[in-house]
């Protein structure tokens, strides 16, 4: 049953909803919504109330003519909520785990529903997301600080929430295990400017030369924040000109 | 100009950054970020921190090599923060209001960059609304002027509908600024979604007449149910069978 409606957004054409979508949030919240697509790597919900990014929610699809589908743990990573096309309005969705039977119950309704080619997501393989946020491969000058002494260093890998470390040494000290609380200085090549976080050892790579350290900041303050967004960015946008010309 | 060595992940697929944009946002923090794309209507702009669907910011672009547009009020209406790509991480705004001084200015601008002025057929140049909304054709009820008058309401939002009544004079106690209760027929449920409506404008449309109202103090249980008959016309759902 529906309203009695025109199913029309100002002439546009209603868009094609494929599975009910019984959504349990993380604040007790549940709702029921609708899936415009899904795969076996992200599923798009249409939505009014838009959960914030970073949300991690359990979706239970229901598609259409078919069983409910095993529930899945998915994170917001896409929101839309465009005053001048509610068709789009809505989030999507990365599923974060998906065990064998899942799996397979997720390329039958795929195959049933002629979405897209099960085999193709095969080949490359489901992209099961567990990071949070989105990361650059970088090469920044840094050290490591911690209460054994200082660690030379260059940065790989920068997120908002961490850093792999690639140590200069070819070994890790004995006395920085991993939950060690360390605190990583890293030199913005554009501005000169060093920012300093706290960071706690999350995983040691001795395996082959140099070493490496997985720290996760902790306790990173506005400004360190705002610097190390910037250092993001510019990695990102080659934006290093337009600093330079200083506008 | 410095020798930039970093490079984007798998390699150094990057993404071009046509202007430095300064961001104001609601909590009166600024953030300098970058910018994608500008158009007259709206923009693309990077960000890997979280922002907020339809947070309202004040927004200077400072293009490459040009100095800087008029400050614009924008809307975000789509974000994009995925752990794993992050050059699409940023959102999307829409210009929310802009002269012809701020409008001529980002024409010059895009024809500097060489640039085209990109705005989808589907917006309406400037964005002031703040929810998106669909075509209904729902029976409701309006109490006014101590009677329960029929209504149809031809279209929803979030915070808001077009009511349409049969003649061309309104009922009393429809002035604008009047609180009335509405009752909305849901009938996927069936049953009737009880709001507090305020009229806020009124119109006469050929034979009929009409009044545009904004809900108040909607609770989460009726928003729910207001959503719901919004997906249910989106989404052509007759007749289908899920969750329920």
């Amino acid at each position: 049953m529906k309203p009695s409606a025109t199913n029309m957004d100002s002439g546009r054409p209603a868009i094609r909803v494929v599975a009910d979508a019984v959504c349990d949030l993380e604040d007790g919240d549940k709702r029921n919504l609708y899936a415009a697509r899904f795969s076996l790597v992200d599923i798009f919900i249409l939505a009014m109330r838009i959960p914030p990014i970073g949300t991690v929610l359990k979706v239970t699809l229901h598609p259409f003519g078919l069983d409910p589908l095993p529930p899945v743990e998915a994170l917001v990573v896409s929101t839309v909520f465009d005053p001048s096309d509610a068709r789009m309005s809505g989030f999507g969705a990365l599923i974060m785990s998906m065990d064998d039977e899942t799996l397979e119950a997720f390329e039958s309704a795929l195959a049933f529903l002629g979405q897209d080619s099960p085999a193709k997501d095969r080949v490359t393989g489901p992209r099961f997301e567990r990071r949070r946020s989105p990361r650059v491969s970088a090469d920044f000058k840094a050290h490591v600080v911690f209460l054994g002494g200082k660690l030379m260093a260059r940065v790989t890998d920068l997120s908002m929430t961490g850093a792999m470390v690639s140590l200069d040494s070819r070994d890790i000290p004995s006395n920085l295990p991993a939950g060690t609380l360390v605190q990583v200085c890293l030199f913005n090549e554009w501005t000169s400017e060093i920012v300093s976080v706290t960071g706690k050892v999350v995983r040691r790579m001795e395996t082959s030369p140099p070493a490496g350290l997985g720290v996760r900041f902790v306790g990173v303050d506005d400004v360190a924040t705002a610097m190390i967004e910037d250092m993001i960015l510019r990695v990102l946008g080659n934006a290093g000109e337009i600093m330079i010309k200083g506008t | 100009m410095m020798c930039i060595r970093n490079q984007g992940q798998d390699g150094g697929a990057k993404v071009r950054v046509v202007a430095r944009a300064c961001c104001r946002f609601p909590d009166g923090t600024t953030r300098t970020l970058y910018a994608t794309r500008f158009s007259t209507g709206e923009m693309f702009i990077l960000t890997v921190q979280p922002i907020q669907i339809g947070a309202d910011l004040i927004v200077t672009l400072w293009p490459r090599g040009l100095p800087p547009l008029p400050p614009l009020e924008v809307r975000v209406i789509s974000t994009c923060l995925d752990p794993a790509e992050a050059k699409e991480s940023g959102f999307v705004a829409v210009i929310k209001s802009m002269d012809d001084g701020a409008r001529g200015a980002i024409k010059r601008a895009l024809n500097d960059l060489n640039l085209i002025d990109e705005v989808r057929a589907a917006r309406p140049g400037i964005e002031r609304r703040a929810s998106p909304r669909v075509e209904t054709d729902v029976k409701a009820f309006v109490e006014a002027g101590g009677a329960r008058v029929e209504v149809r309401m031809v279209n929803l939002s979030m915070t808001g509908a077009f009511l349409t009544f049969d003649g061309v004079e309104l009922p009393v106690g429809l002035d604008v600024g009047a609180r009335v209760p509405l009752d909305v027929l849901d009938e996927s449920a069936p049953e009737y979604v009880s709001l507090v409506a305020e009229v806020v404008r009124r119109a006469v449309l050929g034979a009929r007449t009409g009044i545009g109202v904004r809900f108040v103090d909607v609770e989460a249980l009726v928003a729910g149910r207001i959503e719901g008959i919004m997906l249910h016309v989106l989404g052509d759902l007759d007749g289908e069978t899920g969750a329920g």
